[in-house]
């Protein structure tokens, strides 16, 4: 039973509020996940919520010549409909759009998506391709993880007691990079993913790949990269023989499981199909941006 | 005729739709009354187990909980439609997952949820079966002591001589078919309100689709008078067949009885895949024979049914299986045996299309496949088959009118129809497409579901202020019945929509009516109000040849005015002259309907024309199937429904618009997945995947109008048979994109890419 | 706890417990329009134009809704008759049994709003968050198709 509503105005009062003694406070940010969890929690259990909903500081969107900067509470929609973000960090952009409905991206949050940390979770492969930074706050300072680094389970993530998650840093494309989020469910919207898959590529002058970041999403208990799939990319130039092997390195290190959505040979199989035409599209998008044409 | 019509063949807006459109329509979950109390059902968490004890105190203790109910508090009566095998509650033992075991009453809804967790119950768990292959055999566990096998119910329906028959085909194709549990997953889950009044009158408001049967089954079922029940129907979010048998109404019925104060029941979303029943899952093994020509010679099916742990209505469901189909196309000799298995699962039900749906989609795709063998085209084949009107099936059924070669006509023409023979798949090709078509038949109000009577009656009120009401007893489920009945007034009536009100069935006032399933509310209902109507009428016409002092035979009318010589009378003014000459008297039209020559079919042999008219389609989908993930993509489909007269553009082609989709859900994303205990795993929309608009094609519909002989103004049904036909459509579709011949549904893209696997490494083997 | 909440342009006092929903907080003041089909977020019937943008009120605390402006089907219609999104529900025949229609005619104004000429794809992508089980999506996408096409669609 949810005893009391915490709803500071500012992130300083958050943080204090995070850090505070006293019985626990469940961090709500846009609670499209929490409101369905706590239908199971037992009534008797008394639990407090900390709503992050309209703290300004964690809703604010910035570009420097290094970095886009997006507060933990920006919402989904917001990422869905920005040009600039499809034009730079399209991956962003496509699972943005792909999660859940309209009514639930205008709730739910970047920040919150990360930190539910399920496997499946959308925004979560693109992340990791981008080398997003995630800096958890607490009052007593900051500290900046590598997202990939913040998974450690199903719903669990590195986040300290007082800490709340509040910015997310991701470095701008170099030249030449090209990426993309294929996803795959029964239906065209709505859908958990039973696969997803982030790819990024930086392609040098003769189109030979210099940098590849390769994510999985529900293969395994967190996100997951291909290391050896990424090394088998760097110096080739994507072709239809190099592709397969890099999807054999991806079904390799994939560890799906088998669930209601899914039998596990059937995600295996959907990686590899997903893969493909993530590596050829970002291919794609690499060879358009170009030399000469990137900023 | 039709040209002539003001109302009947024009778009009409429903009569509800302003106060949907605005909110303002109460459904029976936005009912409310002082002294509400709120019952929570406690189910089985075991599939079959004894009830050793069950200990509430804990929950009884609760601030705001006003009583546990267990089986010892409520009637010992079993019910049950055809096979009286249904506790109230579970007694010794439980029989599926999700049984009702007690039920508390509280002030709300939430104290009562959270007291059920408090009930205590203690089982015994016993050996369970879920195949229902499994519980026909001999050393499967006895789930009702009075059925051994396991079998409910066996049935049989055969004519002719299929044995001759086959030796006389140039074809034979056989396969065994696997048709799954879906839900009929309304928005609105089903629920409802009872009180006792201070009369003594059971009151009970309810979606219920059968307000009359319903009164009589829980009369029966609680030993009260007849007069003593008073059901008023309240037209619910959504009901297919899942808000027709008892499934709440009785635990709701007790509590009321019991407490004498008012109780509210409503299922939440993942009770509700457990309180309201699905369609019955079946397995069949069909052999269907033609000779050269395409001539459907010979049919063999033996059907294994699920009955789930309790029988409810799926007695019905498999005699529908077992001879719907046959009357669909001219054959002679057909052998069909069926079981009605009991296991330890959630009892199946009826929804949209019954049991026709199950059969359809074996016999359309087998004639596929006949049709590929004998390089003749699927749909000219099926024109060979084709009944006429006039035809007399081979189960006895009198087809009046039939539009059915008509209506796989248009398919063919406006689809770019292009059959080349089942599809072969190409190395390194991608991405397939397909067409592929199917026809069904289906029944307008099928004789023998309620024992005693299936007419209908009807009274159209006039009062002095010219309004009319509509009564019938059918009621509104959504499918826009009451809408219908407006038009056949205002039809006949010569006036104008605006003037009819249609009330909510109340037993009350409201005449009989058996309800909606079965497809009966337009033919039966129809003709009912539509003689209400001309009844109204006449007595108007005698009331103005009084107002004038002329014979009635020398009345006209015409536009809202009677009229004889020069002397006219508004439709206003006889009204109220009418009335107020008689003391300010109502007109009151009474019309009944009664079928002809409609009989319920023999209990053995499954014969005799069930239903007074019958309607037909075709369905012709256009689709593409994505090689490397086995996802499926319609692209196109077009229905073609014989209804006999379009009473309504906007009504028929939203009822088939809205089953092709259904249709579409059936074949290739729901089923409701059951664990290891028959828990269903997948209760909640996000895993039980019904179309979403981004799935869902612009569905094309057209209308074949036979003007039956029967219905009113011609017309038949529309709802259920809307679906029937799709599933097996698609399934011919991927039979022509990729020759794959689909026995199973639903045709996942998990499933579809294994299929799709076997024929690509048998292409590879061949090379 | 009593709070206030603005909805169709009124201030309204609502008693909640801090764990309520907005929907369950709406359904308590009388405005039955808005449904429960799920309370997952899954099915769209209870969904509410929160300052102007669509959202699941059973996902949404009423806590949370407090300052903002909220708009329920009961206030969409003028004093001079039904929003023009209304009235092409009517009028399509857009409406059977209706559950999903108050959900449906929300998102529907919100994407008008948003985009006054959306394509077909544009609309079934925003109403794919919102499930209907009678009408097969047919007629709500010619009821918004009209609105977007700025008149009335071509009579058959």
């Amino acid at each position: 039973m949810i005893t009391n509503c915490h709803r500071p105005v500012h992130l300083e009062k958050a943080l204090d509020l995070r850090g505070a003694d006293g019985p626990k406070k469940l961090v709500v940010a846009g609670g499209t996940d929490l409101m369905v969890r706590l239908q199971e929690v037992d009534p008797e259990v008394e639990i407090e919520l900390l709503l992050l909903e309209g703290i300004r500081e964690l809703e604010e969107i910035s570009w420097n010549e290094k970095n886009i900067i997006l507060g933990a509470g920006v919402k989904v929609e917001t990422i869905a409909r920005d040009e600039k973000i499809f034009k730079t960090f399209p991956g962003l952009k496509e699972a943005a759009e792909q999660l859940g409905s309209w009514q639930v991206r205008n709730l739910a949050t970047l920040g919150g998506n990360i930190c539910n940390a399920a496997p499946s979770g959308d925004l979560l492969p693109p992340l990791i391709v981008y080398d997003a930074k995630l800096e958890l706050t607490s009052s007593k300072g900051n500290r900046v993880l590598p997202a990939e680094d913040f998974f450690l389970g199903p719903g669990m993530i590195d986040l300290k007691e007082d800490e709340l998650l509040t910015r997310i840093l991701i470095p701008l494309p170099e030249k030449g990079s090209g990426s993309r989020y294929e996803k795959f469910g029964i239906r065209e919207a709505m859908e958990i993913a039973i696969v997803g898959v982030g790819v990024g590529v930086v392609l040098g002058k003769e189109g030979k790949v210099e940098k590849a970041r390769i994510a999985l999403g529900a293969v395994a208990p967190t996100p997951i990269r291909v290391p050896e799939g990424e090394k088998i990319a760097i110096g080739s130039t994507l072709e239809d023989n190099q592709i397969k092997e890099i999807i054999r390195s991806a079904k390799e290190t994939a560890r799906p499981i088998c669930d209601i959505r899914s039998s596990e040979n059937y995600r295996e199989d959907l990686v590899g199909i997903l893969l493909g035409r993530a590596l050829k599209k970002a291919k794609e998008r690499a060879l358009k941006k170009g030399w000469g044409k990137c900023k | 005729m039709k040209n002539e019509s003001r109302v009947i063949g024009r778009k009409v807006s429903r009569i509800d739709a302003t106060e949907k459109v605005t909110g303002s329509f109460k459904y029976p979950s936005d009912l409310t009354m002082p002294g509400l109390l709120h019952a929570v059902v406690l189910r089985s968490p075991h599939g079959h187990a004894k009830i050793e004890e069950i200990e509430s105190s804990a929950a009884e203790s609760l601030e705001g909980v006003i009583k546990v109910f267990t089986a010892k508090d409520v009637s010992q009566e079993l019910f049950g439609e055809i096979v009286k095998d249904t506790p109230i509650f579970a007694r010794e033992k439980v029989r599926y997952y999700g049984e009702p075991v007690a039920c508390v009453l509280a002030d709300s809804e939430d104290v009562a949820r959270n007291a059920i967790k408090k009930i205590k119950v203690k089982y015994k768990t016993l050996p369970e079966v879920f195949d229902p292959s499994e519980a026909m055999k001999e050393e499967a566990p006895l789930i009702h002591d009075n059925y051994p096998g396991n079998i409910a119910v066996e049935k049989k329906a055969e004519r002719g001589d299929v044995e001759k028959a086959f030796a006389e085909c140039a074809v034979i194709e056989k396969d065994t078919f696997t048709l799954p549990y879906v839900h009929q997953v309304p928005l609105e889950p089903n629920g409802c309100i009872a009180f006792v009044d201070e009369r003594g009158q059971l009151n009970l408001y309810t979606p219920n689709q059968s307000p009359a049967w319903l009164r009589s089954r829980l009369a029966e079922l609680f030993n009260l008078d007849l007069f003593q029940v008073r059901v008023i129907q309240i037209q619910g979010g959504g009901g297919f067949g899942g808000k027709c048998p008892l499934t709440i109404e009785q635990i709701c019925v007790a509590l009321a009885l019991d407490i004498k104060r008012p109780v509210r029941l409503v299922n939440n979303r993942e009770e509700d895949f457990y309180a309201t029943w699905g369609r019955v899952p079946m397995k069949i093994e069909l052999e269907l024979g033609a000779d050269k020509s395409g001539k459907l010679l010979a049919k063999r099916s033996r059907v294994i049914a699920d009955n789930g742990a309790y029988s409810n209505i799926a007695p019905g469901v498999l005699s529908t299986a077992l001879t719907r189909i046959d009357s669909l196309y001219r054959l002679k000799n057909v052998e069909n045996i069926g079981w009605l298995v009991y296991t330890n699962k959630i009892p199946t039900g009826m929804f949209r299309g019954f049991g026709n749906p199950q059969i359809t989609f074996t016999v359309e795709t087998l004639i596929d496949r006949l049709a590929a063998r004998l390089n003749i085209d699927p749909g000219e084949m099926r024109k060979r088959n084709a009944p006429c009107a006039g035809d007399v099936s081979v189960h006895g059924w009198n087809l009046k009118s039939c539009g059915l070669t008509e209506c796989i006509a248009i398919c063919m023409e406006e689809s770019n129809w292009n059959w080349k023979g089942p599809g072969k798949m190409e190395k390194g090709k991608k991405v397939y497409r397909g067409q592929g078509l199917a026809c069904c038949i289906h029944v307008a109000g099928n004789r023998g579901v309620y024992p005693s009577f299936d007419g209908s009656a009807a009274e159209v009120r006039i009062g002095p202020d010219g309004g009319v009401k509509v009564l019938s007893g059918e009621g509104e489920i959504g499918c826009g019945a009451n809408t219908t009945f407006a038009q056949i007034a205002a039809e006949i009536l010569g006036v104008e929509m605006e003037r009819i009100q249609v009330p909510e069935v109340d037993s009350c006032y409201s005449p009989f009516g058996l309800g909606a399933y079965a497809s009966r509310v337009t033919a039966i209902g129809g003709n009912a109000v539509k003689n209400a109507a001309e009844n109204a009428l006449e007595q108007l016409k005698e009331e103005a040849a009084c107002l004038m002092g002329l014979n009635k035979e020398k009345i006209i009318y015409e536009e809202g005015r009677f009229k004889s010589g020069d002397k006219t009378l508004t439709f206003e003014e006889v009204c109220r002259e009418g009335c107020y000459s008689k003391g300010g008297t109502t007109i009151v039209g009474k019309g009944t309907y009664i079928p002809q020559d409609v009989t319920i079919a023999d209990k053995e042999t499954l014969y005799g024309n069930i239903s007074p008219s019958y309607s037909f389609g075709a369905q012709l989908v256009d689709l593409e199937i994505d090689v490397e993930t086995g996802k499926v993509k319609i692209l196109d489909f077009l229905a073609v429904q014989d209804l006999g007269r379009v009473l309504n553009p906007l009504g028929a082609e939203g009822q088939l618009e809205g089953g092709v989709i259904m249709g579409i859900g059936y074949a290739l994303s729901e089923e409701l997945v059951l664990g290891e205990k028959g828990e269903v795993i997948n209760p909640r929309y996000r895993d039980y995947k019904i179309p979403l608009a981004i799935d869902s094609p612009q569905v094309r519909v057209k209308f074949v109008e036979t003007n039956d002989p029967v219905g009113p103004f011609g017309a038949k049904s529309v709802g259920e048979p809307a679906l029937v036909p799709t599933a097996p459509a698609i399934a011919n579709a991927i039979f022509n994109a990729v020759g794959i011949k689909v026995n199973s549904l639903p045709i996942t893209p998990e499933k579809m890419k294994m299929e799709l696997q076997k024929k690509i490494r048998e292409l590879e083997e061949k090379e | 706890m009593q709070i206030k909440l603005s909805i169709n342009g009124q201030k309204k006092n609502v008693e909640i417990n801090p764990g309520d929903t907005l929907l369950k907080a709406i359904r308590r003041l009388g405005l039955t329009g808005t449904k429960e089909g799920c309370g997952e977020g899954e099915c769209g019937a209870c969904t509410v134009l929160l300052e102007g943008l669509p959202i699941n009120s059973c996902l949404y605390l009423a806590f949370n809704a407090q300052g903002k402006d909220i708009l329920t089907i009961e206030g969409l219609k003028g004093k001079n008759g039904l929003h023009p999104i209304q009235q092409a529900f009517v009028e399509e025949g857009a409406i059977q049994c209706g559950y999903c229609t108050p959900g449906m005619v929300l998102i529907s104004k919100a994407l008008i709003d948003r985009n006054p000429h959306p394509t077909e794809e544009e609309i079934r992508n925003s109403l794919s968050g919102n499930l209907c089980r009678c009408t097969g999506y047919v007629k709500i996408v010619n009821a918004v198709k009209r609105v977007a096409e700025g008149g009335k669609r071509n009579e058959k």
